[in-house]
């Protein structure tokens, strides 16, 4: 039985408010900020997966052109907006059948080390557990990435597996960890924010 | 991958042929995969019926296997189960998945069949580092089998409390070889076949 059809798919906010920052939709005009960050590792992956060779102004317009064109039921990405500025993104990829949501993030370079991208992605984890009734959130992320782990790990997530060579950065093969949150084990702590 | 793969499209092993499906499988495909206990734990429709049969091997006649390469297992001329290795170039690596009638199941065909495969796609394509494999967690078969192919145990991914049914299909448990441990267990096999 297939019960896509029958699922209600979630109907998550497009404004979050946070102590230190906005998380809103994605604009057109924040081309200019998305394509300043091009230059910091984890952005360019996350803006071009599959593309090599440097980052292009038509990335940054293709990347913000597909979120904004992307279905808000199963694809939301916030903007995260600090100082008036957008300073990166909180994605989510919704699958109702599975009941699971698989969370990305990126913060501009220049503002980590605060705690903010922990702050926006335990907001949208709240939103989630809170307006729908997805059961999972999980992510993945590079071994060496330590300041990655270290978000996963404050939102309470638990390491579930390490797919071992299993991506290629810049030409070194490296470990990927799999983390994920289970309906039982969230703890809505950014409630009180 | 910078050269293109060149997976063989006919393997044999002792027992068996794998090669590419063909449209007149479709029949055979039915006889197994309309048994729910078949399907229990793989991601196809139930109940299974000739149209599902025919989409998969028309699916299977078109995949490009620089990317998926599917091969049906003939056991006796008969198409009996598949073989499928997603192959993603950009990552090096490669993912197992398979499936074999239920009249063959327990004398060791899946895993001969997945041995050759794995073998075929080291010696065959250069650049890959990585073959891996997932089942859920309750899928006894599914993992003895991974086992049983000297596959290494990564890690359990947990189901959302409440899918229960359509979790079923989820993969959990994931198990992976890479290609330095495909050359150890190469190197065992032909030291334990040297004459003493």
């Amino acid at each position: 039985m297939h019960a896509t059809d029958d699922v209600q798919l979630p109907r998550l906010p497009t404004a979050i408010r946070t102590r230190r920052l906005t998380l809103r939709r994605v604009r057109l005009s924040d081309m200019d900020d998305v394509f300043g960050f091009a230059s910091e590792d984890v952005w360019s992956r996350l803006l071009r997966p599959d593309a090599s060779g440097p980052f292009q102004r038509r990335d940054a317009e293709r990347w913000v052109a597909g979120r904004r064109l992307a279905d808000w039921r199963t694809e939301p990405t916030w903007a995260i907006e600090f100082d008036g500025r957008m300073s990166g993104m909180v994605g989510l990829n919704i699958e109702v059948e599975h009941s699971r949501a698989e969370l990305s993030y990126a913060l501009t370079r220049e503002l980590r080390g605060q705690g903010l991208t922990t702050e926006a992605a335990r907001a949208v984890v709240d939103r989630v557990f809170l307006d729908t009734k997805l059961g999972r959130v999980w992510a993945r992320t590079d071994t060496p990435n330590l300041a990655s782990i270290r978000v996963l790990e404050k939102l309470g997530m638990r390491r579930e597996a390490v797919m071992r060579q299993c991506h290629v950065r810049q030409g070194e093969l490296i470990d990927l960890a799999v983390y994920g949150l289970l309906r039982p084990e969230w703890t809505p702590r950014a409630l009180d924010a | 991958m910078s050269q293109l793969p060149q997976l063989p499209t006919r393997i044999r092993t002792d027992r068996m042929l794998l090669r590419p499906w063909s449209l007149t499988d479709v029949d055979d495909v039915l006889s197994y995969a309309a048994d729910p206990e078949w399907s229990r734990f793989l991601p196809v429709p139930k109940p299974y019926e000739r149209r599902h049969a025919e989409e998969a091997v028309a699916g299977w006649v078109l995949a490009d296997w620089s990317t998926e390469a599917d091969w049906a297992i003939e056991i006796a001329g008969r198409a009996s189960g598949g073989i499928t290795l997603r192959i993603n170039p950009q990552h090096r690596n490669a993912e197992l998945g398979y499936a074999l009638a239920r009249r063959h199941w327990g004398r060791g065909y899946m895993t001969e069949a997945a041995r050759a495969v794995i073998d075929a796609a080291f010696a065959s394509l250069p650049d890959l580092v990585r073959v891996q494999a997932g089942a859920n967690s309750k899928n006894r078969a599914s993992i003895r089998v991974m086992e049983k192919l000297g596959l290494t145990y990564e890690g359990t991914l947990r189901h959302a409390p409440g899918s229960a049914g359509l979790d079923n299909r989820q993969k959990g448990v994931i198990y992976a070889m890479l290609r330095e441990e495909w050359e150890q267990s190469r190197q065992r096999l032909s030291a334990s076949r040297r004459p003493a």
